[in-house]
C-alpha cells in the first residue's frame, strides 16, 4: 500500500496528565470508527501490533529524533511507542501527554491503523519512577523494547530498573566515550536475567564488516589462514574526546573471540594508535593496530579499513583488506589466498540512521551470544591498558 | 554439498551469529536468452537488488548468452538501462553498480552451435581463474521452449555440468512453460534427467516465490486454530481466482498455442491449489514440502471426458472495456488465429478424494481481460448451523470466509457477522482484514530474486519437483482431450473489462453457489 499517512492526534488537558487510564480510554477512542472516519459497520479497524517500544529521550531534540524513527519503525514494526520526553522544571503546559494513532491510507479503501504513539513528557521527578509509569501502558502479551537514543546513562538506577522491565534494551556503544562505561555495559549485562537482552546499534553495524570478513574464509582454500593470522590493522575515524573507538574495539575483539586469541599487552602508543597484543590458540603472536583518523565528519566513530594478514611456514600467505571511502556508500574488499587469484567484492552499505539499524535489532529475541562474548573480550583486553585516558 | 560444509562454523568460526543460512558459495550464472524480455524485466534487476542486499558472493559474475550480436560493453549498458528502470529498490547506488558490471560478460551464440558452447567453456574457467567462481554454475534458461533440452544435452556433451558428487555444482533453472500436456512434460522430464540430476533441476514458477504464497505456510503451519477446522467438516468450499487486467499483450503467437488452461492454471493455480489442500510437513525442507504437495495434486479426482463440459467453462474475450482503456476481441489480437478457440478464461471445479476434502469443491478460474488484477484464495466455511435468530435476521447471514490475498494488496481478511449498533437484533457482515502491507509496510522482495538466491544456495523447497509437474499435468490434459473432443468452433464470450462469460455464473448457480467478486 503506498498513500499518505492519516493522524488523529488528541491534545491532554494538564488537569489530566498522568492519569493512565485517561490515556488508556483516550486510545480507545482514537480507534472509534468515527474518528478515523470509516465506516462504522463494514470496517473492523484490527490493529496489528508485534511489539511495544519505550522510548526515552534525554532532551527534546533526542525525542524529536526518536519521534521520527519510531515513524518509520512502526511501519515495519507495527507497535505501541510510549515515549518519555525529559524536560526540566515542573511546568505543567510542558507536562501533558499527548497521544496519537497513525494510519496508512491507500485513498480508497479503508485506513488500516498501525501504530499508536504516547509521549509523556518527564521531569526529574517523575523520571525517578519510570518502570512504574511503564507497566500500565504497554500492550500486555506483547514484548516490550526499551531504546534510549543519545549517549545512554548505563549506570543510572533509572535505566537500569527500566532495562530490568523491558524484554530487549537497544544503546548505541558508539557514544560511549570512557572504558568505564563500556565496563558499565558489560557490569548491566550480567546483572540483567538472562531473558533479557542488550541489542548494541553499534554492533548492528558491525554486520557488513563482519559478514565480508566471514566471506572469505567461508572459501575452503582460504581457511588454512584462520589459524595463522598475524596482524590485523583497524582504522576508525575520530571522535575528539573519545578515550579509545569502541567500534574498532568491538571488531578485534569479535575477531579474538571467535578465534580464540587471548590478550596478553596492550598500550596506546600514539595519540591517535593502539597496539594490542593476543596470543592465537598456539601461542602464536597476534599484532593487532587500531588508529583513528581524523576530520571523518559522519563517520566519525566507524570503521574506515580492516586489514588483515596471515603467514604460513610453507611460504604461502594470505591477506584481506576492507576499506570505505568517505562519500561512498560501498565497502570493498579485496583478498588473496596462496595461489589463488585475488577476489574482489563490493557490498552496499551506506550510513544509516538509527532507525534503519533499529529495523532488524528489534527483531531479536535472544541474547546475541557473540556480542556478549565480544564485549568480555574487549573488557578483558581493556584491563591491560593503562593511561587510556580521553584527549 | 559444498556450500553447506563451507559455511558451517566448524570450518568457519567466524560465521558464527552470522546468517550463514542465506548466502551462496562464490559461481557464475550463465544466462541463455539473455537478450529477451525476461533478462531485462525481472533477472538483471533481481541480481542487482540482491546485490544491494549484499546476498550475492564474491566474485559472483553472469554470462549472457543469445543470438543477436553485441560486445561486452553493448551487453552491459542494456543491463545497466533495465536495471535503472526495473529495479526495486532506488535509487541506484551507482558505484555498486558499476562494480556488479565488472562481472558481466556476453557471449554471441547459438544454442545448437557446439563450437559457441566451447566459448562459454572458456569464459566460465577465466571466471573460475579471475574471479573465483570456483566451477560452480547456474544455468538459467530464458529461452524459447524447445530450446530447454537442445541447451541442457549441450551442456552435457561439452563437460559444462559437473555431476553430484563433484565438488562443484551445477544447477539448471527451467522458464515455465514446462511442457505443452502430460506426455511433453514428461519427455521433458526425461531429456533433462539424461544430462542433470533431479536436485540439479530447479524448475521456475515464480508465484511460489511470492511473499503471500509463502505466508500461506506460515499461516496453516504456525498457527494450531486453523488446522482443526481445515477440512470438509467445516469447509463448504474453496475459490481460487487469478485474474488479469491485461490481454495478451504482444505474445498472441504463443497465446494462442497455450490458453488460459496451460498459461494459468497447470502451474499457478494448481500450486496455489496444492499449498492450501496439502497435509503438514514433517519439516519445512524441500522433499518433505513436495512429498506433500504432490500427494494432494495425485488426489485431484480424474476427469473422464464425458465430463469435461460439466466441470469446466471456457470464455474468450470480446471488445470491451477495462480501467477505462477500449480493447479489441481475442480474435482481433495480433498474431491470432481469427477463428481460434484458444480460452482467455477458464473456470474449473476440481475435487481432491481423500479424508481431508472429500466433496468439497475447488472452483478455480482465470482469465484476461478481466476488471482488475487480482490473485486470491477464499475459504468459504459451512453456514452457521442453527442461529438462533429470528428468521428474518437469519436470511441475511453470510458464511464465514477467509480470504488470502495474493496480489496487489497481500494479506488475509475474514469476514464474520457482526450486530448492527442499535436497539434491534440486526446482523451484518464485517470484514476483518490484516493486510500485510499495511501491517508491515516492508517492501517484500520481488519473487525472482527470492527464487535466484534459493537456487544458489541449493534450497529447492520453492521449486516443483518432477513429479509435482506431472501430476500437475494429468487433470490439465484430461480436461485438453475433453475439449478436443468436443470440436466446438466458437467459445462463450465476455466483453473485456468483465468477470467471464454469463456461463460461469450458470456454472456456479447449478452448485447453489456465487463466484466472489474480489
Ligand atoms: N517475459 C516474461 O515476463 C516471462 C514470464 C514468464 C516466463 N517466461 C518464459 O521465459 C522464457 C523467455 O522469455 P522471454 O520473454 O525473455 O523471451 P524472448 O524475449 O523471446 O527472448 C528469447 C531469447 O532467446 C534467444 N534465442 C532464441 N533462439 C535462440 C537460438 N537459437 N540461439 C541463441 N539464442 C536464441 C533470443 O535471442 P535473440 O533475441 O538475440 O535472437 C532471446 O534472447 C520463455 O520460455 C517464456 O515462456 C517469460
Amino acid at each position: 500500500m503506498n498513500g499518505a499517512s492519516d493522524r488523529y492526534s488528541n491534545q491532554f488537558d494538564p488537569d489530566t496528565a498522568l492519569d493512565l487510564e485517561a490515556i488508556e480510554r483516550e486510545i480507545a477512542q482514537l480507534w472509534h470508527p468515527d474518528a478515523r472516519g470509516a465506516d462504522p459497520i463494514t470496517s473492523l479497524a484490527t490493529r496489528a501490533s508485534v511489539l511495544n517500544l519505550i522510548i526515552v529521550a534525554n532532551d527534546d531534540e533526542d525525542a524529536a529524533h526518536a519521534q521520527r524513527a519510531s515513524e518509520h519503525l512502526s511501519q515495519i514494526h507495527p507497535c505501541r511507542v510510549i515515549l518519555f520526553n525529559r524536560v526540566s522544571g515542573s511546568d505543567k503546559s510542558r507536562l501533558s501527554p499527548a497521544i496519537y494513532a497513525t494510519c496508512e491510507a491507500d485513498g480508497d479503501g479503508p485506513a488500516a491503523p498501525c501504530i499508536e504513539r504516547i509521549r509523556i513528557p518527564v521531569n526529574r521527578q517523575m523520571y525517578r519512577q519510570l518502570a512504574s509509569l511503564v507497566q500500565p501502558l504497554i500492550i500486555p502479551e506483547l514484548p516490550a523494547y526499551l531504546w534510549w537514543p543519545g549517549r545512554p546513562a548505563i549506570a543510572d538506577p533509572s535505566f537500569v530498573a527500566l532495562a530490568r522491565a523491558s524484554n530487549l534494551t537497544v544503546i548505541d556503544s558508539l557514544l560511549l566515550g570512557s572504558t568505564q562505561e563500556l565496563q558499565s555495559l558489560s557490569d548491566l549485562q550480567a546483572q540483567l536475567p538472562a531473558r533479557t537482552v542488550i541489542a548494541d546499534l553499534n554492533w548492528q553495524r558491525l554486520q557488513p564488516w563482519r559478514e565480508l570478513t566471514a566471506q572469505f574464509f567461508d572459501i575452503r582454500s582460504a581457511q588454512w589462514a584462520l589459524t595463522c593470522i598475524r596482524e590485523v590493522e583497524i582504522d576508525a575515524g575520530r571522535i575528539d574526546g573519545h578515550a579509545l573507538p569502541i567500534q574498532a574495539m568491538m571488531f578485534a575483539s569479535w575477531l579474538a573471540h571467535c578465534l580464540n586469541w587471548t590478550p596478553f599487552s596492550a598500550r596506546r602508543t600514539r595519540k591517535d594508535r593502539w597496539y594490542i597484543g593476543m596470543r592465537d590458540h598456539s601461542g602464536e603472536h597476534v599484532r593487532i593496530i587500531i588508529r583513528t583518523r581524523p576530520d571523518h565528519g559522519a563517520w566519525a566513530g566507524h570503521l574506515l579499513a580492516m586489514s588483515m594478514s596471515a603467514h604460513q611456514e610453507e611460504g604461502d600467505s594470505s591477506t584481506l583488506s576492507l576499506s570505505r571511502s568517505r562519500e561512498s556508500s560501498l565497502i570493498r574488499m579485496h583478498a588473496r589466498s596462496g595461489a589463488d587469484s585475488a577476489t574482489h567484492h563490493a557490498v552496499h552499505h551506506p550510513l544509516l540512521p538509527d532507525e534503519a539499524l533499529l529495523v532488524p535489532v528489534l527483531e531479536a529475541t535472544t541474547r546475541d551470544h557473540v556480542f556478549d562474548a565480544s564485549l568480555e573480550k574487549a573488557i578483558e583486553t581493556l584491563d591491560f591498558f593503562q593511561n587510556l585516558e580521553a584527549t | 554439498m559444498e556450500q553447506q560444509t563451507s559455511h558451517s562454523t566448524i570450518d568457519n568460526p567466524l560465521r558464527e551469529g552470522l546468517s550463514l543460512e542465506r548466502l551462496p558459495s562464490p559461481c557464475a550464472m550463465v544466462i541463455f536468452g539473455a537478450s529477451g524480455d525476461l533478462t531485462r524485466r525481472k533477472l538483471m534487476p533481481a541480481l542487482y537488488d540482491l546485490a544491494l542486499e549484499g546476498l550475492l558472493p564474491p566474485g559472483f559474475s553472469v554470462i549472457g548468452f543469445a543470438r543477436s550480436a553485441k560486445t561486452n560493453d553493448e551487453f552491459r549498458s542494456e543491463v545497466r538501462e533495465s536495471i535503472r528502470q526495473f529495479a526495486r529498490r532506488t535509487p541506484i547506488d551507482e558505484g555498486l553498480l558499476r562494480n556488479f558490471e565488472e562481472g558481466i560478460s556476453y557471449i554471441s551464440g547459438d544454442f545448437s552451435s557446439l563450437d559457441d558452447y566451447n566459448r562459454l567453456s572458456e569464459e566460465l574457467d577465466r571466471l573460475d581463474r579471475e574471479r573465483n567462481t570456483r566451477g560452480n554454475r547456474v544455468y538459467y534458461l530464458a529461452t524459447p521452449p524447445v530450446a530447454y533440452a537442445e541447451i541442457a544435452g549441450n551442456l552435457s556433451h561439452q563437460n559444462l555440468v559437473h555431476s553430484l558428487n563433484d565438488e562443484r555444482w551445477t544447477r539448471l533453472i527451467v522458464e515455465k512453460p514446462f511442457g505443452h500436456d502430460f506426455n511433453s512434460a514428461k519427455e521433458l522430464n526425461e531429456t533433462l534427467l539424461q544430462y542433470l540430476a533431479e536436485e540439479q533441476i530447479y524448475r521456475i514458477d515464480h508465484y511460489l516465490g511470492k511473499e503471500t504464497v509463502q505466508n500461506m505456510l506460515a499461516f496453516r503451519f504456525a498457527n494450531g486454530i486453523f488446522e482443526p477446522i481445515w477440512n470438509r467438516t467445516f469447509i463448504d468450499h474453496v475459490q481460487i481466482t487469478v485474474a488479469e487486467s491485461i490481454g495478451i499483450e504482444n505474445r498472441g503467437g504463443y497465446y494462442d498455442q497455450a490458453g488460459a488452461l496451460r498459461d494459468m492454471v497447470q502451474n499457478h493455480m494448481l500450486q496455489l491449489m496444492s499449498l492450501v489442500s496439502m497435509e503438514p510437513p514433517p519439516a519445512f525442507d524441500a522433499d518433505s514440502v513436495q512429498d506433500e504437495k504432490v500427494k494432494a495434486l495425485r488426489s485431484i479426482r480424474p476427469i473422464k471426458p464425458d465430463e469435461v463440459d460439466h466441470v469446466t467453462v471456457r470464455g474468450q474475450y470480446a471488445e470491451g472495456w477495462v480501467m477505462g482503456n477500449p480493447y479489441p476481441s481475442y480474435r482481433d489480437e495480433s498474431r491470432v488465429d481469427p477463428q481460434s478457440v484458444t480460452e482467455t478464461f477458464v473456470a474449473l471445479k476440481l475435487f481432491i478424494d481423500n479424508w481431508r476434502w472429500a466433496g468439497v469443491p475447488f472452483y478455480l478460474r482465470t482469465g484476461k481481460h478481466l476488471p482488475r488484477r487480482v490473485s486470491e484464495i477464499a475459504i468459504q466455511f459451512h453456514k452457521a448451523p442453527h442461529p438462533p435468530f429470528e428468521t428474518s435476521v437469519t436470511e441475511s447471514l453470510e458464511p464465514n470466509v477467509l480470504a488470502i490475498r495474493i496480489q496487489p494488496d497481500e494479506g488475509i481478511t475474514l469476514k464474520t457477522n457482526a450486530k448492527v449498533p442499535g436497539p434491534s437484533m440486526r446482523l451484518r457482515s464485517v470484514n476483518m482484514g490484516f493486510l500485510y502491507g499495511t501491517s508491515f509496510l516492508v517492501e517484500s522482495p520481488d519473487a525472482y530474486e527470492r527464487l535466484l538466491l534459493d537456487c544458489m544456495l541449493g534450497d529447492s523447497t520453492l521449486f516443483p519437483r518432477r513429479d509435482g509437474i506431472e501430476a500437475s499435468w494429468e487433470p490439465i490434459t484430461q480436461i485438453l482431450e475433453g475439449w478436443e473432443r468436443s470440436g466446438i468452433s466458437t467459445l462463450p464470450m465476455y466483453p473485456a473489462g468483465t468477470w467471464g462469460p454469463d456461463e460461469a455464473d450458470d456454472f456456479m448457480a447449478r452448485d447453489g453457489r456465487l463466484w466472489r467478486q474480489p
